[in-house]
């Protein structure tokens, strides 16, 4: 062959490749920039860049929208879905992680002049007076060509002709992908939130495993350079006031809770100087150094606060009575109060006692009462009695989990010493022995029934198995019409006796069957806790609440399923964490301990246990 | 020359010097060989070879060497 | 500009367009603008540098000449005081030529190895005592000053010797030092060789071309899938050699060598293919090494122009000057012949690779490794009657292919010792890993495992092991006498065709290697 036509057979080899990339890179688009033609996978786009993945995605639904979120990755901890409670508007989020206010003025900027905006949120950090206008370095952090203004055919040729690795780890990602959250799709598309379903399964409680679990999370760099951009930050935040009042959309702008370790990171003069230059611009809500800042139960790290967090901000600013919050906690700062706001803030750091918003409730686990107990889930009704006697003697108030609830969710007041008795299985035996003793001594206690053995008072289910007498729906509306033992759920029939079925699935637990798909195994416990709600609802008038796991057995997976059903409670067998409730962490509330009681459980340890 | 050739065959066992126009070229010669030779050549004719004596076209062949040695010789 | 990047191959396609879209006169002009630019690209600073040594040896080479002119007229008017006048006039010239030559040198102390020597100056004051510490310069390294002082020293003594005409033109004489393509990791070329192809305007060779394009394909292709991706993987067994056993340090040195033959012909492939694009043909550097058989012809064959350099500019003048003569008189009367004979080209070889081992770097672990390879070379050529003694006896000769084999088997383990001193950052920790590999070798640690444990997985073994696989193949026919381009050229067009398309498709990946890419690591848990 002829060197000039080798050459142009270079040439031809060199658009043919290039071509190629293009085509894998349009085609798998891994930042979404074209549409995603194929997988219309958002989650994972918005995960590699959200600058560009989510201003392409609304592009096409900004119909669905009104209103935005703006800010940084700790924006994502106001949902969409909570505004919409107290706002009325179709929200948005559209924080992007890594951000500075440079991008927010892009962001607001765009959507206010293309699409139809209500209102406008702004969450600002510390963060956003400490870094401007980082350059961006690649395909991952750069902004959607459409803010920037910079030219677009130019900016999707560099997408098409980008590095194909991204689609290949797009591909490769697809074969992984499961139902809940992994790093690679962590978005939830139709609110732009993050996806914390796992996340906000994590338990929260015992300060000590808390901390344990999160090794670094609160530790922050000491920052010499205090906050350089303070300057650059508030214009920004002016020029989007601007905007948004020449657009007719209302500005919300809210500093959202900072905790302790980056709040002390800061000079008294820096922050005061950083609040007083945002006052003389807007009028905002500051959460940034409150109660729950002296608490790292209320963030997942030191730069990030919780959803639930997020929740009590948005209660503080609507002021929603059913949402706990803390006294002082947010506040309405404008350019006159700023000074004596200011001045009382840092006065003295507004620090409650851990005992004014947490409790430990250590959780007693009973079965089944008999004369002549034999196994670990049997127990004498004397025993029980001496029991519930000794408890009473010592102080100790029995609590019932709708009081936990409300502790947690609302802040109401938990009675002193508090302590949960609760049964498994729901024998008869507990309607029969153990109601009289604990009405005697006005003790509450909870039952766990499991939904498919109630009434069956000889045989399991349609067998001819003996089983331990079980009570029936009547005796539980007698329970619970006492006010004193509450039936709540052990499953409709997760907690199944392998020997005793017929059929080929035996479910023991909420775990998934071996083998079994995520969708599948998701739709059988999703029934399952349908079925038990609507039979609680018909039979007690009303649904579950608390759900203890069979056998203990459960995962984070199984966790979300739950908590997602409305759930708040779950009990489990662990016993490795103390029980500490906190007003505002739901979280408190997930896979509780629960410490088994048996025959052998002397008075003297059963006070220990609950010491 | 018939000096000349004994000193090259008994200074490089094993080459034939003889009717060869690329010794250097051809790395039949290498860097060692010369500087042996060059020191023998010195000796032996009373002449200095200096470096810049030392490229190729001066040692490519017998010929060559010769013509060096007796342009040396002559200053 | 990095060399295997996109932009680099937009800088070469713009400049040779605009070499062969000029009128030949005017050629060389585009070949010093892409020069300039490509060098003012890295840093304006170290251009002024380079601007100065060229000026110092442009001047210098100027009065070389005037002083070599006036000599022979002076000849010519006194034909009587012959011997006075050169004698003269030789001294002269020394002067003028040493005196360029220090300053060329001193610049290349200064960048290169001041910081070095004032720490290590620090250090030994303070072992008596003295708290004086020098603190380092911090100079920025021109981009290619090992190889343009080098050059230009070479091209000063060629005028000296008078084996070349000085460039009269400043512009044309800083295009030589200058030249793009030798500024990132040589070729150390010759005037003589170079400078007639940069200025006379090349014609448009399509087959030269596509010759040229094929070795910066092959070059990239070598860097890219076999020395960057074993990089890593020597760091770490370099790095924290107390964890690995004495067998891996040994295999990590052996993997150094293979990296730095695939860097280091690679990148020489690629720059003189990039020179071949305009059709300029730099000095060769590699002749597949290790297919030596002895260290002298390793060296001939490894890194080339530096050895030409060092042979015409240093060993000669070293083994034929009057202090080796005396001393080689002397040695034959006391200790005969033999001794005599070889004092000379013994000594200049330790000397030539100790400078061999500073040129690398400032470190004792250098000179190091300068010594190992001067001495083997001398002890090669002291023993040398001995060992043709045993082959004769053992009726080995050069046709005993097995006995080639382990003669190149022989060169490479001694290579391999050898960069244990060239790859350690300093000198005692090359001798920490050569005691670890003697001492500790750890016969049980030979397992998959440890293959698995410095980096490398599976899959990366595979690749870089199909890579070097291709390259000792095609090595070996080159070795042989196949050739294998004359074959490529000429085998059927759909061949060549899916070759070329794979190789563009292989560099392509290699550009997107080098270029943006961050794997999503926003973890979930920072939410």
């Amino acid at each position: 062959m002829s060197g000039k036509k080798w050459l142009l057979m270079l040439a031809g080899s060199v658009l043919l490749a290039l071509a190629l990339c293009a085509g894998v890179n349009v085609l798998a688009d891994p930042f979404g920039v074209f549409g995603d033609p194929i997988f219309n996978w958002y989650s994972y786009n918005e995960t590699n860049n959200p600058r560009v993945a989510k201003l392409a995605w609304l592009e096409e639904h900004h119909g669905e929208y009104d209103s935005y979120i703006i800010g940084s990755s700790s924006a994502a901890s106001l949902e969409a879905r909570t505004m919409e409670k107290y706002v009325d508007g179709r929200f948005y989020n559209l924080f992007v992680y890594g951000s500075d206010t440079r991008d927010y003025r892009d962001l607001a900027a765009y959507v206010l002049e293309h699409y139809e905006v209500k209102h406008l949120v702004l969450n600002l950090g510390i963060n956003e007076a400490n870094v401007y206008a980082d350059e961006p370095e690649g395909m991952t952090d750069r902004m959607h060509a459409l803010a920037t203004g910079e030219n677009l055919p130019l900016f999707y040729l560099g997408y098409a002709l980008g590095n194909p690795q991204y689609a290949v780890d797009k591909l490769a990602a697809l074969g992984q992908d499961t139902e809940l959250p992994q790093v690679f799709d962590v978005f939830d598309v139709s609110s732009g939130c993050y996806d914390k379903r796992l996340r906000n399964v994590e338990k929260v409680g015992d300060p000590a495993i808390y901390d344990a679990e999160n090794p670094g999370a609160f530790y922050m760099e000491p920052d010499p350079d205090g906050l350089p951009y303070i300057e650059e930050c508030v214009q920004t935040v002016a020029e989007i006031r601007d905007l948004c009042r020449e657009r007719g959309a209302q500005l919300l702008v809210i500093c959202s809770p900072v905790s302790e370790a980056q709040w002390d990171l800061y000079s008294e003069e820096t922050l005061r100087a950083y609040k007083t230059a945002l006052a003389r611009e807007v009028d905002y809500w500051d959460f940034s150094c409150t109660p729950v800042t002296y608490d790292t139960r209320y963030f997942y790290d030191a730069t990030h606060f919780r959803t639930t967090t997020g929740d009590m901000v948005l209660a503080e600013i609507f002021d929603d009575e059913t949402v706990y919050r803390p006294s002082q906690f947010g506040t309405h700062v404008t350019e006159e109060n700023c000074q004596a706001w200011l001045d009382e803030l840092f006065a003295y750091p507004p620090r409650l006692p851990e005992s004014a918003y947490t409790v430990e409730v250590p959780i007693l686990m009973y079965h089944h009462l008999t004369e002549k107990p034999a196994q670990d889930t049997e127990l004498s009704p004397s025993l029980f009695a001496s029991h519930m006697e000794a408890l009473a003697r010592a102080g100790y108030a029995a609590v019932s989990f709708q009081e936990m609830i409300a502790y947690v969710q609302r802040g109401e007041p938990l009675p002193a010493n508090p302590v949960c008795i609760t049964m498994d299985d729901g024998y008869l035996s507990n309607y029969e022995l153990a109601l009289p003793i604990l009405e005697k001594q006005g003790m509450k206690a909870t039952v766990f029934a499991i939904g498919s053995s109630v009434g069956h008072t000889a045989y399991y289910k349609d067998t001819d198995h003996p089983i331990t007498p079980h009570f029936s729906w009547d005796q539980a509306r007698a329970m619970t019409a006492s006010g004193l033992l509450d039936v709540q759920s052990h499953t409709y029939d997760l907690h199944q006796w392998a020997p005793y079925e017929t059929g080929e699935e035996v479910r023991t637990s909420v775990l998934p069957l071996e083998g079994e798909s995520e969708t599948a195994w998701a739709a059988a416990v999703e029934e399952d806790l349908a079925y038990y709600d609507r039979l609680r609802r018909q039979e007690l008038g009303d649904g579950f609440c608390a759900l203890a796991y069979p056998g203990g057995y459960y995962d984070p997976a199984s966790e979300v399923l739950i908590h997602q059903a409305g759930i708040p409670v779950t009990v489990t067998t662990r016993t490795d964490s103390r029980n500490v409730l906190v007003k505002g962490v739901p979280q408190s509330l997930y896979a509780l301990s629960r410490w088994n009681v048996t025959e052998r459980t002397s008075v003297e340890e059963l006070l220990q246990i609950v010491e | 020359m018939e000096e000349l050739l004994n000193i090259l065959t008994e200074n490089c066992p094993g080459i034939d010097f003889e009717g060869q126009e690329h010794l250097i070229d051809d790395g039949i010669l290498d860097s060692l060989n010369i500087v042996m030779l060059v020191g023998e050549l010195n000796e032996a004719f009373d002449i200095s070879i200096g470096a810049e004596d030392l490229v190729p076209e001066n040692f490519n062949s017998l010929e060559a060497i010769y013509a060096l040695v007796q342009r040396l010789a002559d200053e | 500009m990095s060399i295997n990047s996109a932009g680099f191959l937009l800088f070469l396609a713009l400049a040779a367009a605009a070499y062969y879209l000029l009128p030949k006169p005017r050629r060389w002009l585009v070949l010093l603008g892409a020069s300039a630019f490509f060098y003012l690209s890295y840093s304006p600073a170290a251009a002024v540098y380079l601007l100065l040594t060229v000026a110092v040896t442009y001047a210098a080479a100027h009065i070389l000449d005037t002083l070599r002119r006036q000599e022979r007229a002076a000849l010519e008017e006194h034909r009587d005081d012959r011997s006075l006048i050169k004698k003269r006039g030789k001294r002269r010239r020394r002067i003028v030529l040493g005196a360029a030559l220090v300053v060329n040198f001193a610049t290349l102390a200064l960048f290169k190895y001041l910081d070095a020597w004032l720490g290590t100056a620090s250090r030994l004051l303070g072992l008596f005592g003295v708290e004086q510490s020098f603190g380092p310069l911090g100079l920025l390294l021109p981009l290619g000053i090992s190889f343009y002082i080098f050059q230009t020293s070479g091209y000063l003594i060629d005028v000296y010797r008078g084996r070349v005409k000085p460039e009269g033109n400043f512009l044309r004489y800083t295009l030589f030092t200058c030249w793009f393509p030798q500024m990132i990791q040589g070729p150390i070329n010759r005037f003589d060789k170079l400078q007639p192809q940069l200025l006379r305007g090349n014609d448009f060779d399509p087959e030269k071309i596509r010759a040229a394009i094929q070795l910066m394909i092959w070059g990239v292709l070598k860097k890219a899938f076999i020395a960057d991706p074993l990089a890593p993987a020597v760091a770490e067994l370099f790095d924290n050699f107390t964890q690995y056993s004495g067998a891996s340090l040994l295999l990590g040195s052996a993997l150094y060598c293979v990296q730095l033959y695939a860097d280091f012909s690679g990148g020489t492939d690629l720059v003189r293919g990039a020179s071949a694009l305009f059709g300029v043909e730099m000095a060769e550097n590699f002749n597949r090494p290790y297919f030596a058989r002895s260290m002298d012809e390793f060296w001939r064959r490894w890194h080339m122009s530096l050895g030409e350099w060092m042979k015409d500019y240093l060993f000669y003048p070293l083994a034929l000057s009057g202090p080796m003569n005396r001393l080689g008189k002397r040695l034959r009367t006391r200790f005969g012949p033999r001794a005599g004979k070889l004092a000379a080209p013994c000594l200049s070889t330790v000397v030539v690779f100790l400078m061999v081992g500073l040129w690398q770097g400032p470190g004792f672990s250098n000179i190091a490794y300068g010594l190992w390879n001067g001495g083997l070379m001398s002890l090669a050529m002291i023993f040398s009657p001995f060992f043709t003694r045993i082959n004769e006896r053992l009726g080995l000769d050069e046709k005993n292919l097995p006995f080639r084999v382990f003669q190149s088997l022989r060169v490479c383990s001694l290579v391999v010792i050898g960069r244990y001193f060239s790859r350690a950052t300093s000198f005692m920790q090359a001798l920490r890993m050569l005691k670890r590999t003697v001492l500790h070798f750890g016969w049980s640690s030979l397992g998959a495992e440890t293959f698995l444990s410095f980096g490398l997985a599976g899959t990366d073994w595979l690749r870089i092991g199909v890579a070097a696989g291709v390259l000792l193949a095609v090595e070996l026919l080159l070795e042989k006498g196949v050739p294998l381009r004359k074959r490529l050229d000429d085998s059927p067009e759909w061949v060549q065709f899916s070759l070329l398309f794979a190789a563009v498709l292989l560099l392509t990946a290699c550009v997107y290697l080098n270029t943006d890419y961050t794997a999503i690591m926003y973890v979930y848990e920072n939410v």
